[in-house]
């Protein structure tokens, strides 16, 4: 539908000056607070706030500088001043189209439009703001959505109902809905505490925090005092309660996250969204999605439990928190459940195939061999730091390193399933992938020195959007003749199934 | 994973992109062994050069000890005697490691002297290519074929020592499907493949 409007540029959402500039201003409030803290009045805390003044300006300027079009097969996004920039990306690139919105936006009806291709990690685009009706024009004319399935960017059409079901158009289904109950049973199996406690950490050393010398001679008097076999029970207590409080952060970040997550379908897209205090939508069509992996952490197989992460063509492994939304994709799910939400999402896709294919016979003793030289490696490493006691690390590291290599080699098992594969992995945590042939991108059959001595190969099948944390089919320690005949097989699938619309993978 | 013996490496063929897809494994061109020596001379060739000016200053200031300036010295000669040896010899038992194959459904590639691998992209999963020549390549008239694919590890696939009018061939043909079946909409993805004026350090056209 092209209509005489088509090539008149538009702009930014005027309220989105204020906005930039508050958000830019909020991310830099913290790292300027901290530069004044500890340049006590020096010189720096002058460069510092003009700074902060520069660079908050030139946000503010993107709403003057940027400008978009739609022609009948591309939106030009045009920005810059003084080094100017006009992007020409084809509506059949664009594999997503994701909102963040912070509790002002959303208050405000603005959303931060982010525009995903195929190549590249970071989005082709960022628009900052847009209008929610702005958006859902967008989302009409690059993906082709109608315009009641995407009327508010994740709120329902005004009037429709719930969930938009009932409306003339796509309907949406929800499919999964997570209660708070189980983001807080999400955030006791921590991945991301860590990183929080690691900037914590960092922090504190930087500033000196652990190295005041009033505070720690008095903290070692006082320890000391109790001689040795409390000191011991109190390091345990202390260790214990800096393992709460870790969890207690994770906890409170998963729930920050994801409350409210909500996935649906509505006709051929998947809609996700999340969030307490920045909400964010995502919107991913089922043909982008390039492998499929039911993930189980060891808390989640105790409570039946798994999560289930999809690769999108589109937006991968970038680091800010705004695409995890859709690499989270269900992030917790009875495990009863997988089978009917996969034949939602992408039903070709076999997480659980008929028959497992081990790898290599030889393959737990390899991984018990490498087990006991990594606990080797460690006790010697514990040896070294502390020494007499170091030693003793050792008869915990080699028990869990072998009782980890024999669980792995025992759950590590591939399967090439009617026009794709599957591979299975993990000890603690346990992941199973799936893709197709019309999803493999490039087929690699590789080994180490040491596969030459055990007559073994691993082979990786690539797809597109993977990100660096994600689970991947490189299934390792297969035999050499298996893993060529694999890879051959696996190499005529790809040549054989097209990419579905041309070049673009989905 | 053994490889045959390798064949002999073929001519650059300048006739039409469909002969290059004949399933025919080959070398990398002979020249290529050469370029590798000369690149990794100039590396060590810094190195020593950093090494020999350190040793110097040493040498000059009287600083350290004698008996240490002298297995300083003696240290720094035999690493970089070494690296000279590693520069000179490596380049050919790589040579030999590496290969490629052509075929219509796709390009398989080998390399690696203790970590070996295959890789394998199906014709239509290359999203576009670039043929890069520095100037070191443009001397000896060869280039490197880059595909890049939708993927993530192997986004981008390197070919080196491709004699030039061998890695025009190789990349046109890789790239001509998009030309039948596209509908307009991959300029920007076939740019890079389709015009060698785009792509940088190529003067257009085959040199004479």
């Amino acid at each position: 539908m092209i209509g005489i409007d088509d090539d008149r540029p538009h702009r930014l959402h005027p309220l989105s000056v204020p906005v930039c500039v508050g958000v830019q201003a909020a991310k830099l409030i913290g790292p300027f607070l901290l530069v004044v803290w500890l340049a006590k009045g020096s010189a720096w805390e002058r460069w510092a706030l003009l700074f902060v003044v520069l660079d908050t300006l030139y946000e503010a300027l993107a709403y003057f500088t940027t400008r978009y079009r739609f022609t009948a097969t591309e939106i030009v996004v045009r920005r810059g001043l003084i080094f100017r920039s006009e992007r020409h990306i084809p509506f059949a690139r664009v594999q997503n189209i994701d909102l963040v919105q912070n509790p002002i936006e959303r208050r405000l009806k603005l959303a931060e439009v982010r525009l995903e291709t195929a190549s590249g990690e970071a989005p082709e685009a960022i628009l900052r703001d847009l209008s929610l009706d702005a958006v859902a024009e967008m989302r009409r004319r690059v993906l082709g959505m109608p315009l009641d399935a995407t009327a508010a960017g994740g709120e329902p059409p005004a009037g429709a109902g719930p969930r938009g079901a009932g409306a003339g158009g796509h309907e949406g289904r929800t499919l999964v809905r997570l209660r708070t109950r189980e983001l807080v049973a999400l955030g006791l199996a921590p991945r991301r505490g860590m990183a929080i406690v690691g900037v914590l950490t960092g922090a504190a050393w930087e500033l000196d925090l652990l190295d005041r010398s009033a505070v720690t001679d008095r903290i070692e008097s006082w320890w000391l005092s109790f001689g040795a076999p409390h000191a011991l029970l109190l390091t345990a207590l202390v260790a214990a309660a800096a393992i709460v409080a870790f969890l207690l952060v994770s906890v409170a970040w998963t729930i920050v996250h994801l409350h409210g997550f909500r996935l649906e379908r509505r006709g051929e897209d998947l809609h996700l969204e999340c969030g307490l205090v920045t909400r964010r939508t995502a919107t991913i069509p089922r043909r982008r999605i390039q492998l499929v992996s039911v993930r189980a952490t060891l808390l989640q197989r105790w409570l039946r439990c798994v999560s289930i992460r999809v690769e999108t063509a589109g937006g991968i492994g970038d680091k800010e928190a705004d695409t995890t939304s859709r690499r989270w994709f269900v992030p917790w799910l009875p495990a009863a459940r997988v089978c009917e939400i996969l034949a939602e999402v992408r039903p070709d896709f076999d997480v659980e195939p008929p028959a497992w294919m081990r790898t290599a016979p030889q393959t737990r003793r390899r991984m018990m061999r490498k087990a006991i030289l990594v606990s080797l490696l460690l006790t010697l490493g514990a040896a070294a730091i502390v020494p007499p006691w170091g030693l003793a690390a050792g008869a915990v590291f080699l028990p869990l390193a072998l009782w980890h290599a024999t669980v792995a080699a025992r759950i590590l098992a591939y399967a090439r399933t009617a026009g794709g594969v599957a591979f299975r992995s993990g000890a603690w945590t346990r992941a199973v992938s799936a893709t197709r042939g019309e999803n493999v991108q490039a087929v690699l059959l590789s080994e180490s020195p040491f596969d030459r001595r055990w007559a073994m190969a691993s082979l990786r099948v690539d797809t597109a959007g993977a990100g660096p944390a994600g689970h991947r089919i490189d299934i390792p320690y297969l035999e050499r003749d298996v893993a060529a005949r694999l890879y051959d097989d696996l190499a005529a699938e790809a040549g054989r199934s097209p990419l579905p619309g041309g070049k673009r993978p989905g | 994973m053994d490889l045959p013996p390798n064949t002999r490496a073929m001519d650059a063929p300048t006739s039409p992109a469909a002969a290059v897809a004949d399933g025919v494994r080959r070398n990398l061109d002979s020249r290529h062994v050469t370029t590798e020596r000369i690149a990794s001379g100039i590396l060590v060739a810094i190195l020593g050069v950093g090494l020999l000016a350190g040793l110097a200053v040493a040498w000059i200031a009287g600083w350290p000890a004698l008996a240490e300036r002298l297995a300083a010295s003696g240290g720094a000669l035999a690493v970089i005697a070494g690296l000279g040896w590693l520069a000179y010899s490596y380049p050919a038992i790589d040579h030999r490691r590496r290969s490629y194959t052509v075929r219509p459904a796709g390009i398989e590639i080998r390399k690696g002297v203790l970590w070996r691998s295959v890789v394998n992209v199906a014709r239509s999963r290359v999203q576009h290519t670039d043929v890069v020549q520095g100037p070191l390549l443009r001397r000896f008239d060869l280039a490197t074929l880059v595909i890049h694919t939708a993927g993530t590890e192997n986004a981008s696939i390197e070919l080196p020592g491709l004699a030039y009018e061998t890695a025009l061939a190789m990349r046109d043909f890789l790239v001509r499907e998009d030309e039948t079946s596209s509908d307009g909409e991959d300029e920007d993805e076939r740019a890079p493949g389709a015009h060698p004026q785009r792509t940088p350090g190529i003067a257009p056209g085959p040199e004479p």
